[in-house]
């Protein structure tokens, strides 16, 4: 796995996609390289201006960082797992 | 005890896993592939999980059955991948003494699959196929 930091102020992170958003993207993961501390929600941001389809679906999404469900005030860095979940639908 | 798995579940299996000389119930669900839904007909479903974190929740779920009743044993089966209809895409079964035990643990276990395990379905129907508009989860 490449876990580049570019001269300290920019992170290279990966982030897991699931269900609908994977099928939007044509993608498992994507990665970014954003500002080091960026929040989950800043993140959130920089996805739906990458893919605009993703938020033309105005999918109600939450981040799960390192398999936990966490607010968008959360800052992440290349050494979390990222993911970012649309609303579940098992059973 | 809790398991995601691509293979068939078989229920015989799940009640020997659960079944013990001190219980005097087991209460078992069981959910199928259904052959319709409000869209109209449904030949299969595609199940996809956050494997390891739909264990960890699936785990914390089980604690939180095992703390709250007095339970003997705790299964509860997904299933992912392709599943044609009437197949079993999950399972809670629950041992205990006496039935109502057994009976609220196993109806918490499922409410709680559904509403807190990263897993997704998709349907194939006549109209096409569709990501199933499920719950939101929360921290």
């Amino acid at each position: 796995m490449t876990t580049i930091t570019d001269d300290g102020k920019n992170d290279l992170i990966k982030i897991k996609l699931f269900g609908i958003s994977t099928e939007i993207v044509g993608k498992r993961e994507i990665t970014l390289l954003v500002p080091v501390g960026i929040t989950v929600g800043n993140l959130l941001k920089k996805i739906l201006k990458m893919y605009p389809a993703l938020d033309v679906a105005n999918i109600p999404f939450v981040f799960a960082v390192n398999h936990k469900v966490v607010n968008k005030d959360v800052p992440v860095t290349h050494f979390d797992e990222i993911a970012i979940l649309p609303p579940v639908s098992g059973g | 005890m809790i398991l995601i798995t691509d293979n068939a579940i078989d229920l015989n299996k799940v009640i020997i896993d659960v079944k013990n000389n001190s219980a005097g119930a087991i209460a078992l669900f069981v959910g199928t592939v259904r052959d319709h839904d409000s869209h109209g007909n449904v030949s299969a479903l595609y199940y996809e999980a956050y494997k390891k974190m739909a264990e960890d929740m699936m785990t914390e779920i089980e604690n939180e059955v095992l703390h709250k009743w007095n339970v003997i044993k705790f299964f509860a089966i997904h299933r992912t991948g392709t599943l044609k209809v009437s197949e079993i895409s999950v399972v809670v079964a629950v041992s205990s003494e006496h039935r109502e035990e057994a009976f609220e643990a196993c109806k918490y276990g499922i409410n709680n699959i559904k509403a807190r395990v990263p897993i997704w379905k998709k349907e194939y129907s006549e109209v096409g196929d569709n990501w199933v508009t499920g719950v939101s989860l929360h921290e």
